[in-house]
């Protein structure tokens, strides 16, 4: 993770040296920024490779947490509707608000649309699966699907009477990037993500006995519809936050805890940090490379991700018997 | 002690009637065999007692308390319940899976690791301590399940007031394992701890239970000693199946046996 950091650090559009690196992130503790390295490090690369990290791991825990309620380890944090209701929160905002779109104001406007639509979509989803006997996962699952689809088809008829340049900024958007990165977004974003990595972890052993079973969790003494209900809150929280910061970035969430399962088993005492940790590893790899590859130009990360993501997760289909998941 | 308590008790979970009136009372160290045909409420019953189907009328005690009156965490440490089906998919260990039973515990990891030990022996599940839980036959996993619940409600001295629920603890498992999963519910019952349990074999229960409910399309048929409650009749009537009845000649229990 530090060698991440410093690698991300390092790299970009203006290559610098493991001494500029030091010295750089030396000058910007310190407060000076008059070195050119020193204005790289601190004003670009930082906020932008911490942002990485802290939307990674978001993502990565979010991801092996919903695996785990929905006892299914193909599940993603999108599927409960979050993702979806996000993008259609920005459009909504960058279609409704051209005008006033400009600078960071711009930003944190789109930024608020997206949050307030992912958890907007989230509780949509949650209040539909919901009756007087509890929560069920089976129809949460199906109604993710179906308000994934809803705001997919509301995105597209804002995208339909969108002109040029509002279609050009949605779809970038939706790409998902880390360019926007700034001091007060990488504040807001860790303070957010921040309450969720240590809230999440509180729930491994409860997890763990969902894997059972709803009934079995039950048995065993774990108020389940409690906990289904905070789960499901803290990752709309978290996912809602990422997307709202730094876009929709593809598979982080899936592959990530997939990773992480095959190296040190399902038990989420382990699986809920490690895959924080591995998704945070994971983003900054991915910007870093989102940054070198075509530099100056830069990719949108989330093009990265899913393509490193999707080969890999299609392996896995193929090999997942070898390390004994069935069903 | 009383631990286990049923009065007049009735469930409708999906608007019709499913169970009626069954009452039964069960102590200590007792073990309670429930058979029926396929679908006369057995499973209903046992998912009425753990609490997934509410009563509709009569009433339920557990340790003379109606089970709201019980701290979760407190009843889960008194009540465990092996279901038929484990829907578990995740490749977790043996181990993992077994010290799962003792998520409601706060004895320690020493403690939980030497209750591991225990069950472990007690259900032949040694030799498979490390393996992959989505890696075992079914018959594997139905003891490593068993074992879960054993160490669900373990403790070192005595088991008096404990609760055990078990359907079909030995559908698929071979003569030797049928035989040692009797004997691990015998001892477990021997330190005081109370059983229902459901066997569709006859034979088995025979020697296992202290007495037996019979149920018939939710109806509590018959209940008392197996030897009195097996009779030709009753598996004409209910089974409608054709059986002689014989003492067996070393427990002097019933034995059924086909025509």
């Amino acid at each position: 993770m530090p060698l991440c950091i410093f690698l991300g650090l390092a790299s970009g559009a203006i290559p610098l040296s493991s001494t500029d690196v030091i010295d750089g992130l030396l000058h910007t503790l310190s407060g000076d920024a008059s070195s050119q390295s020193a204005v790289i490090i601190g004003q670009l690369r930082l906020p932008r490779v911490l942002l990485a990290a802290v939307m990674g791991a978001t993502l990565g825990m979010s991801g092996a947490a919903m695996q785990g309620l929905f006892r299914n380890p193909l599940a993603d944090p999108s599927l409960i509707g979050v993702t979806a209701g996000a993008s259609l929160g920005a459009a909504l905002v960058i279609v409704s608000g051209s005008g006033y779109l400009q600078g960071y104001l711009g930003l944190s406007l789109i930024s608020i649309g997206a949050f307030t639509g992912g958890v907007i979509a989230v509780l949509f989803v949650y209040r539909l699966a919901s009756s007087g006997n509890g929560t069920s996962v089976a129809t949460m699952l199906l109604a993710g699907i179906a308000i994934t689809a809803l705001a997919g088809a509301l995105g597209s008829l804002l995208e339909f009477f969108a002109d040029n340049e509002m279609l050009r900024r949605i779809s970038l958007w939706k790409m998902g990037g880390l360019d926007g990165a700034n001091y007060p977004r990488l504040f807001m974003a860790s303070a957010v993500s921040g309450i969720v990595l240590i809230a999440l972890p509180r729930y491994a052993s409860a997890l763990n006995a969902l894997l059972l079973g709803e009934s079995e969790a039950r048995h065993l003494g774990i108020d389940v519809n409690r906990v289904k209900m905070a789960l499901i809150i803290w990752v709309a929280i978290g996912v809602g936050t990422s997307v709202a910061m730094v876009g929709t970035i593809a598979f982080v969430g899936l592959v990530v805890p997939h990773m992480v399962r095959m190296l040190i088993g399902p038990n989420h005492n382990f699986l809920l940090p490690a895959s924080g940790l591995a998704g945070a590893i994971l983003l900054i790899i991915a910007d870093t490379l989102s940054r070198i590859l075509i530099a100056p130009t830069e990719l949108p990360v989330g093009i990265i991700t899913a393509i490193i993501g999707v080969p890999f997760f299609i392996s896995l289909l193929r090999n997942r018997h070898h390390y004994g998941m069935q069903g | 002690m009383s631990v286990l308590s049923l009065k007049n008790a009735c469930t409708a979970p999906w608007g019709a009637e499913l169970l009626h009136g069954i009452s039964l009372d069960l102590a200590a160290g007792n073990i309670l065999g429930l058979v029926g045909p396929n679908g006369a409420g057995k499973t209903s019953l046992l998912n009425t007692i753990v609490g997934d189907i509410p009563l509709r009328r009569g009433e339920l005690l557990l340790t003379n308390r109606p089970p709201e009156n019980w701290p979760r965490r407190e009843l889960a440490r008194s009540l465990a319940y092996l279901p038929q089906l484990s829907l578990l998919n995740f490749p977790y260990t043996v181990e993992e899976v077994i010290l799962l039973g003792r998520s409601p515990h706060d004895t320690g990891s020493t403690v939980d690791r030497e209750v591991l030990q225990e069950v472990l022996q007690l259900t032949d599940t040694l030799a498979l301590r490390g393996r992959l839980y989505t890696q075992l036959s079914g018959g594997e996993k139905q003891r490593v399940q068993l074992a879960r619940v054993f160490a669900q409600i373990w403790q070192a001295d005595s088991l008096e007031g404990k609760l055990l629920l078990l359907d079909e603890p030995t559908a698929a498992l071979d003569i030797q394992h049928q035989q040692s999963t009797a004997s691990a519910i015998r001892n477990l019952a021997g330190r005081g701890c109370a059983v229902v349990v459901v066997i569709h074999d006859f034979n088995s229960i025979s020697a296992l239970a202290d007495q037996v409910v019979v149920l018939d399309n939710g109806k509590q048929v018959a209940h008392g000693n197996p030897r009195e409650v097996f009779t030709e009749s009753l598996f004409a009537n209910v089974f409608s199946a054709d059986v002689v009845i014989i003492e067996h000649p070393c427990h002097k229990q019933a034995m059924i046996i086909p025509r």
